[in-house]
């Protein structure tokens, strides 16, 4: 569904890339969890996979489609929530989720049905025809998860979903992700709480400095790295750790 | 201590603008950092040709203020008061920069977005609000710098250079605005914390006084001139004049001051000093009261508007219905009416642009001016060409605008919602122009009309006006975005800056204007030269506009698709 054969992105030339040589493979019907340290990469990852951004480097597709040669045809299967929740300030959440939903051609009937549903099971119904400027940063957050479910789109990208969100809205969202990929649909999101990687992914991958130090199955990390008993917090932090050690030996020397 | 805080204030808020980028323009570092020298060098031609092109214009609008106040001087000199075109132009500096002022006042002083942050901050909140004061001066004094020059070089140019003139002239420039821009701040302090609409329409009364005021100034001048000019006895004139001029002084004791720091009187029985003296300590100790109480309670409007920006109004009844399902060229043009109506400044600006020459129109009827319009009208009415102008004023007024040259950059913080959804580049484009043409091309049909019915223009000339005018409007909007396009303004903190400091809006007006130039110059060709009849050579220009419109429309696809789908 999702595959990133050796892209590169630099910001400008003379810095070091922002992601450097990434190749990732994720699978239909999994939840893939993106880990990293701030400033990994992530974020940039996720723009070009969304085709915000282009590549210097490599090659990425999504259903098949390349995010370059068949832009638009990508972002059509594609259901992303960006980091920050930015919107048409003064619309209603509604008339927003209306116009998400002519962009992609929902029907009436549908569309007030799904809004129901999703607004309905994020908790967000009451506030749905207040101003989205009105909104707290939860609730846009969760504005933004119902607009990239409204299209019944194939693939979920979602850049730190959960920030924000109070318990029983990560609760409801952890299940949707869950639903989401039983029915066939592919989750890739990035995220800090490795709880929610450890319990809710059947993949993750570790990035840091732009490159892919880690991926698999949690239970292929642990043997990887010989260490059975650990949580992924205690993988994640040696892998990311032992990073920045040789980075410092680097400097040092 | 106090004051370092105050300079990093200041400072704090254009870190990592450049003072060219506000305005649209790259600044000099971010040319230097470029790496590729071809690139570099085209970037450096770019913005030369654009600080050219804003001097041309600067300097042109100078030019016609200099001899305005020249004739005005001489005038004075007539009536034997030195220095009129000083007092005029500081009556008129101070007017205009206190509605233009206080237009902005509000969103610089009380509501700007990092205020939010500034408040948690462990700084005095009088600080914070004289910061918030010398941004306020320093984004707004151009305007009366703009009005006080030409004043100076009509004063030089009659009564010669003095040290006088120079010294003088350069603190008044400096301090002359202080008082008109502190009157701004206390007017939209007064409403700042206005629960009701009152508050938010405060920016609108202020640009309406502002259109109305230029307007029966205008109109003044223009019946003063026409008077001045044509009617017999020049010394009954000169005697109300006089007696208006006398009027004018004992009301503006400030004015009067400032004339006399330029332009001494030996009557007046005060030399530059005294008057500079007298000036200062007046117009300081005015502002310092009138500051002091535009600061009362800051914080408290601080957080006014904090909290009031969270909670904008809830619709109450019948929860909100989703009528019909749109095509996505209809939901993509309500989006950018959406971005419009989200920010005053916005609002105030394009629709003001669209709608202000009926406000002019109701003015200059009031004030019956428009017989004498009409007069001057039917003096060129007799023209072949008549059809041609009264159609290129029209447009004129109609594609002479900001509303496409600006659209990317007001939406560039919202950017990513719109680049990440799957729309076709031509969808976006059509959306923009269909947008532009909903505003600006009404306004266009709607002047047509009740120009029609007002002037001896016969009614069958709109089947080729229409359509002319369509293109026209089609060519100027896709040049303006396509300018837009290729050089959006990305970093802004006000919306002002998208729009009003926003160089591509003027370099899309002066596209529009090359267009309206070529399409004029080719209806004088086809009427006076090939003596066409003007009908046939309407139609002939309607179809070459639209034969045009094809090579705009590819251009804009191929710089547009670079944000969209040719990432
Ligand atoms: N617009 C940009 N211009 C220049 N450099 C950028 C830009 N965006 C990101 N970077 C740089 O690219 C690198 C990766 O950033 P990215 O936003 O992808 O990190 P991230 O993994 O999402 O971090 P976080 O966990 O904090 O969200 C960082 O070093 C950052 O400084
Ligand atoms: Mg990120």
């Amino acid at each position: 569904m999702i595959d990133i054969e050796a892209v590169t992105k630099r910001y400008s030339p003379n810095k070091r890339p922002a992601v450097d040589l990434l190749s990732l493979h994720v699978d239909s019907g999994e939840i893939f969890g993106f880990l990293g340290p701030n400033g990994a990469g992530k974020s940039t990852t996720i723009r070009m996979m969304v085709g915000l951004l282009r590549q210097d480097t490599g090659t990425i597709k999504v259903c098949g489609y390349d995010n370059i040669a068949q832009n638009v045809e990508m972002k059509r299967c594609i259901g992303y929530v960006p980091d920050e929740p930015l919107f048409y300030e003064n619309m209603s959440g509604r008339k927003y989720l209306d116009f998400i939903s002519d962009v992609f051609d929902i029907d009436l009937d549908t569309r007030i049905a799904r809004i129901a549903k999703w607004a309905g099971r994020f908790s967000l119904i009451d506030a749905l025809d207040d101003k989205i400027s009105s909104y707290s940063r939860g609730m846009k957050q969760k504005l933004g998860v119902i607009a990239a479910l409204i299209h019944d789109s194939r693939i979920l990208v979602l850049d730190e979903p959960m920030v924000g969100l109070d318990p029983k809205s990560a609760f409801v969202l952890k299940e949707v992700m869950r639903e989401f990929c039983n029915t066939g649909g592919t989750v890739f999101f990035s995220t800090h709480v490795m709880d929610v990687a450890e319990r809710l992914c059947d993949t993750v991958g570790i990035i840091n400095k732009g490159a892919l130090i880690a991926s698999g199955t949690f239970a292929s990390l642990k043997e990887s790295t010989g260490e059975n008993q650990a949580t992924l917090e205690q993988l994640f932090l040696e892998l990311t750790d032992e990073e920045v050690e040789t980075n410092d030996t680097h400097s040092r020397v | 201590m106090k004051k370092s805080k105050l300079m990093i204030l200041t400072r704090a808020y254009s870190r990592g603008i450049g003072f060219w980028q506000q305005f649209g323009l790259s600044d000099t570092k971010s040319i230097r950092a470029e790496q590729n020298p071809l690139r570099r060098l085209r970037r450096q031609l770019v913005n030369v040709l654009l600080m050219l092109l804003l001097l041309v214009a600067l300097a042109s609008v100078a030019v016609m203020l200099v001899i305005n106040f020249l004739q005005i001087e001489r005038i004075g000199a007539m009536l034997g008061i030195n220095g009129l075109s000083v007092l005029t132009s500081s009556v008129l500096a101070a007017l205009i920069l206190f509605l233009l002022a206080t237009y902005t006042a509000g969103s610089t002083l009380f509501k700007a977005a990092d205020l939010k942050f500034l408040v948690t901050l462990p700084v005095r909140a009088d600080t914070i609000f004289l910061s918030r004061i010398l941004l306020h001066y320093r984004t707004n004094v151009i305007v009366y710098w703009a009005l006080m020059l030409p004043s100076y070089i009509a004063v030089g140019i009659v009564h010669g250079l003095s040290v006088q003139l120079i010294v003088n002239g350069i603190i008044l420039l400096l301090t002359g605005p202080v008082l008109p821009l502190s009157c701004s701040a206390l007017f939209s302090r007064l409403f700042a914390k206005n629960k009701s609409r009152v508050g938010r329409y405060v920016e609108l009364v202020a640009f309406g006084l502002l259109i109305v005021s230029l307007a029966v100034l205008q109109g003044l001048m223009t019946r003063w001139a026409r008077t001045g000019f044509l009617d017999i006895d020049p010394t009954q004139i000169l005697a109300s004049l006089s007696t208006m001029a006398d009027k004018a002084i004992s009301w503006l004791p400030l004015s009067v001051l400032q004339t006399r720091m330029i332009v001494s009187e030996e009557s007046a029985g005060m030399g530059p000093l005294v008057a500079t003296i007298l000036h200062l300590a007046s117009a300081g100790i005015a502002t310092f009261f009138i500051l002091r109480i535009a600061a009362t309670d800051y914080v408290s409007v601080l957080n006014f508007n904090v909290s009031t920006q969270q909670s904008v109004k809830k619709r109450k009844g019948s929860p909100g219905k989703i009528e019909k399902q749109r095509s996505m060229l209809s939901a993509l043009i309500t989006k950018e009416f959406a971005v419009i109506n989200g920010h005053n400044a916005f609002m105030f600006e394009l629709y003001a642009e669209a709608f202000v020459p009926i406000i002019l129109i109701a003015v200059y009827s009031v004030g019956g001016l428009m017989t004498d319009i009409s007069s001057a009208i039917a003096f060129i009415s007799d023209l072949t060409l008549f059809p041609f102008i009264f159609c290129g004023i029209l447009l004129a007024v109609a594609s002479i605008t900001m509303m496409s040259s600006t659209s990317i950059s007001r939406e560039t913080p919202l950017l990513d919602i719109i680049r990440s959804l799957p729309i076709p580049t031509k969808r976006h484009v059509q959306a923009k122009i269909a947008a532009h043409l909903l505003m600006f091309g009404t306004a266009f049909v709607f002047y047509t009309v009740i120009g029609m019915l007002l002037l001896p223009v016969g009614f069958m000339h709109i089947v080729w006006m229409l359509p002319l005018g369509a293109t026209v409007m089609i060519i100027s909007s896709c040049l303006g975005l396509a300018i837009d396009y290729m050089r959006p303004m990305y970093q802004w903190k006000l919306p002002q800056q998208a729009i009003k400091q926003n160089v591509n809006g003027i370099i899309g007006m002066v596209a529009s204007i090359v267009v309206l130039g070529i399409f004029g110059g080719l209806a004088i060709l086809l009427v006076q030269v090939l003596g066409l009849s003007v009908m046939l050579s309407g139609f002939i220009l309607a179809l070459l506009g639209a034969l045009m419109t094809i090579p705009a429309w590819k251009v804009l696809l191929q710089v547009a698709s670079g944000l969209y789908e040719n990432i």
